[in-house]
């Protein structure tokens, strides 16, 4: 590994500066449990990297005053895995935090680095498409939101502007008698990374049959985890039956470019992403009934 | 030795590892935790190129780098091909001359005062090279238009391994069923926590010392010796804790003679480690092979013949492989008795790395296809697996069409003893029906030998035997315990019979100027017979002279006494004794002293192959083993979980269960990554999964419930009656997952490692041939 510099900078806006001044030769780190292996297999080969651990208000789990959830980016995996009160909210997403990697992963990686990193193959980015998050970004320009499943647009490849931060992560409440449910494929072992993974946020009408609106995130199958309108569309209004589900598991594997790689070929990915996400979906909706 | 009749008290016993508490604490030195005064770092420069020629390099900028203290080409080497000590296989250099052949190809070695420097280095060496046509499948690489790798290597073929005795081509005409199919095995790799790397040293006097994470001491110094062109008495292989090998170490590596030419020129001892990624994608792998097979049988499931043709991957260089695909026609023609058998290896040479050892040498590919084709045997037959696997298995007595001949074999023991654990004749009732997940269980069976002599005509090992004054012992052998237990086995074998406790004997091994001579090292599943006969052979000696001295201090005949718990006694008046110490210094500190230093030699009593058609009783006892596999699979998925597998291994005897027991689980664990996770993937000669994230071996989480089963026939030539565990572990396992597999689902999957697409695929393959 070739000598780099380590800035630590006391605010966003100085971690800003540091990023603008030194463009793609530097890199913000938090937790660097993806970095630091690029790093070591010489594929990224940085001038300096900006440490964010002193910003400590970027970690954390809190309730806002709509009844959502801010997570900070540096939030570790771990602390999302083991926070009751986001469990009793949301518990597809605390089972979600269980799964990513392995326990010393999880108690160095970040939900922000592992945004940013943008490795198709991981967990957080689907649940959180599924749970309708939006990224808080910082910028020299200010401060924007952004929904995820616009900021992962491919391989390691996000929409942030090169002096971008990302700071925080906000969820909405859930919807009134919604459930969700958050499932991963592994081909080989199971501590793998996700073959194909599937999010569903289904809520249920008045009649408790209906479908009155849902969420819906694919990660794994395509270069960058994608929202399933398609599938979504499909559910909106319509009375949830076995047929709808799998109606709608065709419309979510139609708008997916599969990958193809060493975990399984592409038109395999698209066959696991219909079962999936019907089991995704059925699960969602056992969790919806609970909460008529 | 005979079985012996009294009780042993030492033998036979869970005793916890001789070194548990070094390994658990970190104390325990490995050779990559070695530093030495002045110590370099070690890099290798490598091809990117599958295949190209080598026009120039330019290692100037790199020389003038600081902290560069040396950089090496072919040119500053002896050029002598290093990895068969003189046999016409050898095709391999230590660096590049004019031609590289896969990628990772070794072209240049740096060494730098620390590994970022040296790091540097390597990208400032220019190198020219210009790309020549690749082949990377061995089936291609056998066609007329192929691009040759090596000189006077027609069709790339680099070996055509065959088996062959009885008539097979006639047999297969008048059997009455003929099972005739096409399996593929992937390259698997070894994985040892500890990658390949050593330290080098070389003193202003010419002798090298090294201190390497390897298999075999004194097999790797007559190599060193051959690739350095050094004496054999120059090269000082030093004992260190070894972090696994799994075969992969078995022979020298380029990072040793690269280090050894790196510490010659620089003066400094020299430290070359693999990266992780160098380790998977350079250090060799277990063969992959495509395999045509045909079993005949009679309507009764009596087998009369077995054929096999293999193209088996090489890669770029002889290894081993010429090796391991003639122990696989060995397996092949020998697994259950059949009288007319034809095996054909091709070797063939492609661009890729090259394949090495890797516990099984050979027999795992070819027992996946035949252990499968004996279950469609049964299948259409409308015979029971189990009973079919009975009636032909191998018995004490037979002679197998390539010469070995049994003698202890509890083959249909380890069939039935593994099939009853779980049960694996279940009948369609008893079946859980609960939706889209299907239950099956399969089993499969195996032969292996223990020890083989087949690289020369020897397979023997040493020991030195010191009794201290203090009545403790020392032992010195030239094996290698790489993670196995095999200090504590020895251990155990030589305090059992100097009636001595455990804790008063210590083992040393490795140590090729200290240790007498070893032929193999930590390999060949032969540690426990070959060194443990040795072993036994030295303390037997020792325990005489030790009875020899009390009879006389006790006034008492030597046969009236005994040795327990480090104490030598009168049998009929145990109140009579000395300990071992008083003894011990009764022999010593005396006119006329004695002291007690042992030493003994074990050669096998077998027969050296022979070359052309293999045969020959190369090892002095064979193994069997059975393994029954319960499985799940989803049929939405084609994902299969392994529930339970049970092992019955025929060991001849246990010296320790516990340590036994521990190879049985992680036998298992290389087995199943093998049937189901594990594939290297190599796409145009470039490895796409060097690493652990995406190189899928088993973990505790993945692992199913472990029935090991140890079934003891009593070795008359092994030491305390044991044979072999190390490789016979994992020899059945994926051909038992596989037909689990079937008896779920009904699908086969002949292709390893049975995935889940490949599972899904089949199953939609059946669904659409049954509508």
């Amino acid at each position: 590994m070739k000598p780099f510099e380590v800035i630590a900078p006391a605010s966003v806006e100085e971690a800003i500066q540091a990023l603008g001044h030194y463009g793609d030769s530097a890199r913000v780190i938090a937790g660097g449990t993806a970095l630091a292996l690029l790093m070591r297999q010489g594929i990224y080969r940085p001038q300096a990297l900006i440490n964010l651990n002193a910003l400590s208000h970027l970690a954390g789990i809190r309730k806002t005053g709509d009844g959502g959830w801010s997570i900070g980016a540096l939030t570790l995996h771990r602390d999302i895995e083991h926070d009751t009160q986001l469990g009793d909210q949301v518990p597809a997403l605390v089972e979600m935090a269980h799964h990513v990697a392995n326990p010393q992963v999880r108690n160095m990686g970040t939900i922000g680095g592992n945004l940013c990193h943008a490795d198709p193959a991981s967990d957080p980015p689907t649940a959180l498409i599924a749970a309708g998050a939006e990224a808080t970004v910082q910028g020299s320009d200010g401060e924007r939101s952004l929904p995820v499943e616009d900021l992962c647009t491919g391989y390691y490849e996000t929409l942030l502007a090169p002096d971008e931060i990302l700071t925080s992560i906000r969820l909405p409440a859930p919807a009134p008698r919604s459930g969700m449910a958050y499932l991963r494929y592994t081909t080989t072992t199971l501590e793998d990374r996700p073959f194909v993974c599937v999010g569903v946020a289904l809520a249920l009408a008045e009649d408790g049959k209906t479908c009155a609106g849902a969420r819906v995130g694919v990660g794994a199958a395509s270069p960058a985890p994608v929202r399933a309108s398609g599938a979504e569309e499909v559910l909106k209004g319509q009375e949830v039956s076995e047929d709808l589900l799998r109606a709608a598991a065709e419309r979510a594997a139609a708008g997916i470019e599969p990958i193809d790689d060493v975990r399984g070929p592409a038109s395999y990915r698209l066959e696991m992403v219909k079962v999936f996400f019907r089991r995704a979906a059925e699960k969602a909706l056992a969790s919806a009934r609970e909460n008529l | 030795m005979s079985a012996e009749n009294r009780d042993l008290a030492i033998v036979g016993q869970r005793t916890a590892k001789v070194d548990g508490e070094l390994l658990l604490t970190g104390e325990a030195t490995y050779a990559f935790d070695i530093t030495l005064p002045r110590m370099l770092h070690g890099k290798i420069l490598r091809s990117p190129h599958p295949h190209a020629w080598v026009r120039n390099i330019d290692t100037s900028k790199a020389e003038r780098l600081r902290g560069v203290q040396a950089v090496i080409t072919a040119e500053d080497t002896p050029k002598i091909k290093y990895h068969f000590l003189g046999h016409p296989h050898e095709d391999k250099y230590p660096l590049a001359i004019d031609r590289v052949r896969f990628v990772g190809d070794e072209v240049a070695a740096v060494a730098a005062v620390d590994e970022d420097t040296a790091e540097e280095a390597l990208s400032l060496i220019e190198v020219e090279y210009e790309p020549l046509p690749a082949v990377f499948d061995p089936e291609e690489a056998v066609q007329p238009d192929a691009p040759l790798l090596h000189e006077n290597k027609e069709r790339n073929i680099a070996a055509h391994v065959v088996r062959s005795a009885g008539d097979c081509e006639e047999a297969l005409q008048r059997a009455a069923l003929v099972i005739e199919g096409r399996f593929t095995t992937q390259p698997v790799a070894q994985t040892p926590m500890e990658t390949h790397g050593c330290v080098a040293q070389c003193d202003s006097q010419g002798r090298y010392k090294f201190w390497a994470s390897t298999q075999a001491s004194d097999l790797l110094r007559r190599e060193l010796s051959n690739a350095l062109d050094v004496s054999l008495g120059n090269v000082h292989v030093n004992e260190v804790f070894i972090g696994g090998g799994f075969g992969g170490k078995s022979k020298v590596g380029a990072n040793e003679a690269l280090a050894g030419f790196l510490a010659k020129k620089t003066g400094r001892p020299v430290r070359l480690f693999l990266s992780r990624q160098e380790e998977f994608a350079t250090s060799g792998h277990r063969s992959a092979l495509k395999m045509r097979l045909w079993t005949g049988a009679e309507k009764n499931g009596t087998l009369v013949a077995r054929k096999g043709e293999s193209y088996v991957d090489n890669g770029a260089y002889n290894n081993v492989t010429p090796a391991t695909t003639g122990v696989g026609g060995s397996i092949l023609t020998s697994l259950y008795r059949v009288p007319n058998v034809r095996y054909d290896g091709y070797v063939v040479y492609t661009n890729k790395s090259w394949a090495n050892a890797f516990r099984g040498f050979g027999g795992p590919q070819v027992t996946f296809a035949v252990e499968t084709q004996m279950d469609e045997l049964a299948e259409e037959l409308g015979i029971d697996p189990v009973e079919l696997r009975k009636k032909n298995a191998t018995q004490p007595g037979d002679v197998t069409p390539v010469g070995w001949r049994i003698g202890t074999c509890a083959m249909k023991e380890c069939i039935e003893k593994a099939a009853r654990a779980i049960d694996v004749g279940w009948k369609a009732s008893e079946r859980p029906t609960n939706g889209t997940v299907k239950r099956g269980r399969g089993i499969a069976g195996m032969i292996y030998t223990v020890g083989a002599r087949a690289y020369w005509d020897a397979d023997c090992s040493g020991a030195f035997l010191k009794i201290h004054d203090d009545g403790s012992a020392s032992v010195i052998t030239g094996t290698v315990d790489c993670g196995q237990g095999a200090k504590t086995v020895l251990a155990q074998i030589a305090a059992e019979t100097l009636g001595m406790n455990l804790d008063d004997v210590r083992i040393y091994t490795m140590d090729t100027e200290n240790a007498p001579m070893d032929s193999r090292g930590a390999s060949a599943s032969s540690v426990t017979f070959i060194s443990g006969n040795a072993v036994y052979n030295a303390a037997k000696q020792a325990r005489e002279k030790l009875l020899t001295v009390a009879a006389e201090k006790l006034e008492a005949a030597v046969e009236d006494l005994d040795i327990r718990n480090s104490r030598i006694f009168v049998k009929s008046a145990p109140e009579r004794s000395m300990t071992l110490g008083e003894v011990a210094e009764a022999s010593t500190y005396r006119q006329g002293s004695e002291a007690i230093l042992e030493s003994a030699h074990y050669d096998t009593p077998t027969e050296f192959i022979d070359h052309m058609t293999g045969t020959g009783n190369i090892s002095p006892a064979y193994s069997f083993a059975a393994h029954a596999a319960e499985v799940e699979v989803d049929t939405e998925t084609g994902r299969v979980r392994v529930l339970r597998i049970a092992a019955a291994h025929d060991v001849g005897r246990a010296i320790n269960p516990m340590l036994l027991e521990a190879q049985i689980h992680g036998g298992l664990s290389q087995g199943l990554g093998y049937g189901l996770t594990e594939n290297l993937a190599i796409e145009g000669g470039q490895f796409l999964n060097g690493n652990f994230a995406d190189y899928k071996i088993f973990t505790s989480k993945d692992m199913p419930e472990v029935i090991p089963i140890i079934v003891e026939t009593d070795d008359p030539e092994g030491p305390y009656n044991a044979k072999g565990i190390g490789e016979p572990v994992l020899v059945p396992t994926a051909p038992a997952v596989a037909n689990a597999i079937f008896d779920a689902v009904g699908v086969r999957v002949k292709d390893l490692p049975v995935t889940p697409a490949r599972v899904f695929g089949a199953l939609r393959t059946s669904e659409g041939s049954a509508s």
